[in-house]
């Protein structure tokens, strides 16, 4: 019988393994790295146990989570309301990635850190020194643009990954979902 | 407007199950390991699941189910879809194909895909049932042999065509058809009752459908059956060649994590209908003898592409039964050498489902988004596995025991996908859309059919561009008398252990040509009838 355990929580073994992985990204680069594995062969490179919550308020999201993919909502959702509510956004993003099996999660994860993480980002974004809460919507959405089109697996890969998710998250939203014109669901009374 | 009606006056069936005695156990709860002991566990509720799990009891057996979902039923059932595909889908809906490929939804929760789907039940088509027998050696599955079967599951959950007008959105594709003459036909559903709301996807809020969760399960439990649910299956239990038991891991009640809780129920005889990717899963992680490597293998998706139009009469995609109208007019071509049989039905759009189809982002996804309520979808789900072209795919574990399934497309698949994107687009133009656009991540809005057709001959069908998806997983366990081919026999034992049984999707050979629901009571009711008798 062969043991399905996935560890509960980050062992210091984890996270070694888990900067091996990016040490290795950084020192030849993300593109070449793309032509070797494929996002699914990515998860077994680390056996890094996703999610250790930033705040309090969220089960899985991290800093680099929240970081990344609050600088992608305003692209991808293309708000004509300014008024964008990114805290429900998130919670339901973290919701999405709680409820997902652990190997998901984490391959998502790991997707995020390939883009925000010191060593990949430049190369992931074509910008050194900045980091995504710095660029304003123009500039993510030429980096989406870069991904869509890149000649390498794994920029296309993220960017069907990151998009949908985020699309995904803000229509599941019931305030969100008004935009679309679509009036609700009827209302529910328990008694 | 559909939005003020208030849904009330509906008496749960789970809201009184103490005081009616049955027996369930949150295994999210357990302070200490479980270990029971059954005549029969049953893994997995779903179609398979739920049905055996009634048969079985009926007959006096001691029966364990195992869900790896969540308990949740009418009271809970608030419609909203991002509670749903969170609480009620597997991979809270991210499950997909190696590679970011096919989006395969499937629902993970007591009742399983019986819980979440859209109602339409046909019975087994005769020529898929004749190809089995041909080419599987498939016995005592003929359609006179299912038909017993078939017409109880019809009387029990009320299986009949719906009655109703259907909503704007099936109803364009019947108009479509009609002007281009194509055959269409009424969709049976398994309803009694129903408000015509639209939110069989995200669980009957009336209990109108009549899915495993308030029919087969509450029957069980009534016969004294226990259901432990949130726990993961992780292998069967052995003693050489036989099966006695299996063990699983309880997950906690609001994410995916393990309790470290253990639970292992031993049995006479298990059954697996853990669905067509995990019960296969199962089987691999048990290191299961398998001579002509056959688990897992030739796995059917009946994979589903879209088609998008946008309509001047407001359709509100999202609001009534879901399900009412298909075609077949293109499912049984005369030659499956040059041609892959689709058939077409519509889809109920809620704006999360509108998004993760879609996919991209910026000002295509947001246009496509603001019209959604004049927006009109249809489908073709390609029967795949009925000709060399189309082998499917296979199910393999990750590096740590997970049931992944790789599904590479063929060509004589993607020219059937760019047949029936050409099908679907006429149909919407002919029933008077003013604008189409196909399920695919470069294509654009056009205002003609022409247009659009040379839009449909020029991009490229690949993973990750079209977006496919699926809701019928199918095969990978094929049932049969050449066990070259079939791991199960033709009643659904596992042929290389003793003791085990497969009653759910993955014993189908090939895919069905239609929704496999009834086709999986049908042959769940017939199996475990049959193994009840031998217990």
């Amino acid at each position: 019988m062969i043991s399905n355990e996935l560890p509960n929580g980050t062992t210091e073994q984890d996270r070694l393994s888990r900067r091996d992985f990016l040490g290795t990204v950084g020192k030849t680069s993300v593109l070449a790295t793309a032509t070797l594995y494929s996002a699914s062969s990515l998860a077994v490179l680390t056996s890094t146990r996703s999610g250790w919550a930033a705040e309090p308020q969220f089960l899985i999201l991290r800093d680099a989570d929240i970081k990344l993919f609050g600088a992608l909502l305003p692209a991808v959702v293309q708000q004509a309301n300014p008024k964008v509510d990114s805290q429900k956004f998130l919670q339901s993003l973290d919701s999405i990635l709680a409820h997902a099996d652990a190997e998901t999660a984490q391959l998502i994860q790991q997707l995020v850190d390939l883009v925000t993480g010191a060593l990949t980002r430049g190369a992931m974004t074509g910008s050194l020194f900045w980091d995504w809460p710095d660029f304003d919507v123009q500039t993510v959405n030429s980096i989406l643009e870069s991904w869509r089109e890149s000649y390498f697996e794994l920029p296309k890969t993220v960017y069907a990954v990151v998009t949908r998710l985020t699309a995904t998250a803000w229509y599941m939203v019931p305030e969100n979902q008004q935009i679309t014109g679509y009036k609700g669901p009827p209302k529910k009374i328990v008694d | 407007m559909q939005h003020e009606i208030e849904v009330a006056g509906i008496e749960d069936p789970y809201r009184n199950a103490q005081e009616k005695g049955w027996k369930i156990v949150n295994a999210s709860m357990l302070d200490d390991d479980l270990v029971l002991e059954a005549d029969v566990v049953v893994v997995g509720t779903g179609s398979g699941g739920g049905t055996a799990a009634e048969v079985l009891s009926e007959a006096g057996l001691r029966v364990v189910m195992l869900e790896e979902g969540m308990l949740k039923s009418s009271d809970r059932f608030n419609m909203a879809e991002g509670e749903a595909i969170t609480d009620l889908y597997r991979d809270a809906g991210l499950q997909s194909t190696k590679g970011e490929g096919i989006y395969v939804f499937q629902g993970q929760n007591v009742g399983g895909g019986t819980t979440i789907n859209w109602c339409a039940s046909f019975r087994t088509p005769t020529q898929t049932l004749r190809h089995w027998e041909q080419n599987f050696g498939l016995k005592g599955c003929g359609e006179d042999d299912l038909a017993p079967c078939f017409e109880i599951a019809e009387k029990q959950l009320n299986i009949m065509k719906w009655p109703a007008p259907p909503n704007k959105n099936n109803e364009i594709l019947k108009r479509g058809a009609e002007k281009l003459g194509f055959s269409w036909g009424v969709i049976p559903r398994n309803v009694d009752g129903c408000w015509d709301l639209g939110y069989c996807g995200q669980g009957c809020p009336v209990d109108a459908k009549k899915s495993m969760l308030v029919t087969t399960i509450p029957s069980a439990l009534q016969q004294g059956a226990k259901l432990v649910y949130r726990v993961a299956v992780n292998a069967l239990l052995r003693e050489g060649d036989r099966v006695t038991g299996v063990e699983g891991f309880a997950y906690s009640q609001d994410d995916r994590q393990r309790t470290g809780k253990k639970v292992t129920v031993s049995a006479k005889h298990v059954v697996l209908a853990a669905g067509a990717i995990h019960t296969p899963g199962i089987l691999l992680r048990s290191d299961a003898p398998d001579p002509y490597k056959r688990i897992g293998k030739r796995t059917f998706l009946h994979p589903v592409i879209n088609s998008y139009a946008q309509f001047k009469e407001q359709i509100d995609p999202y609001y009534g039964a879901p399900q009412s109208i298909y075609s077949d007019h293109f499912t049984w071509p005369e030659d499956d050498e040059t041609q892959i049989g689709y058939k077409l039905e519509v889809l109920p759009l809620l704006p999360g489902t509108y998004a993760t189809l879609q996919g991209g982002h910026g000002a295509v996804l947001h246009e496509s988004m603001t019209k959604l309520p004049n927006t009109h979808v249809l489908m073709a789900l390609m029967r795949d596995g009925f000709h060399e072209g189309s082998p499917g795919g296979s199910v393999e574990l990750s590096e740590n025991g997970r049931a992944v399934l790789d599904y590479p497309l063929t060509s004589y698949l993607t020219d059937g996908m760019k047949h029936a994107f050409e099908t679907m687009t006429e149909i919407q133009f002919a029933a008077g859309a003013v604008a189409t656009r196909i399920g695919h991540r470069d294509s654009a809005w056009h205002n003609s059919l022409s247009e659009a057709k040379e839009a449909i001959g020029r991009l490229p069908i690949e993973l990750g561009k079209a977006s496919i998806s699926s809701a019928h997983v199918m095969g990978g366990c094929a049932m049969g008398e050449d066990e070259t081919q079939c791991v199960t026999d033709s009643e659904g034992r596992f042929r290389h252990l003793e003791n085990l049984s497969i009653f759910d999707g993955s014993l189908f050979p090939t895919s069905l040509g239609a929704n496999p629901q009834l086709s999986i009571f049908g042959v769940s009711r017939k199996f475990a009838t049959k193994l009840a008798e031998t217990l």
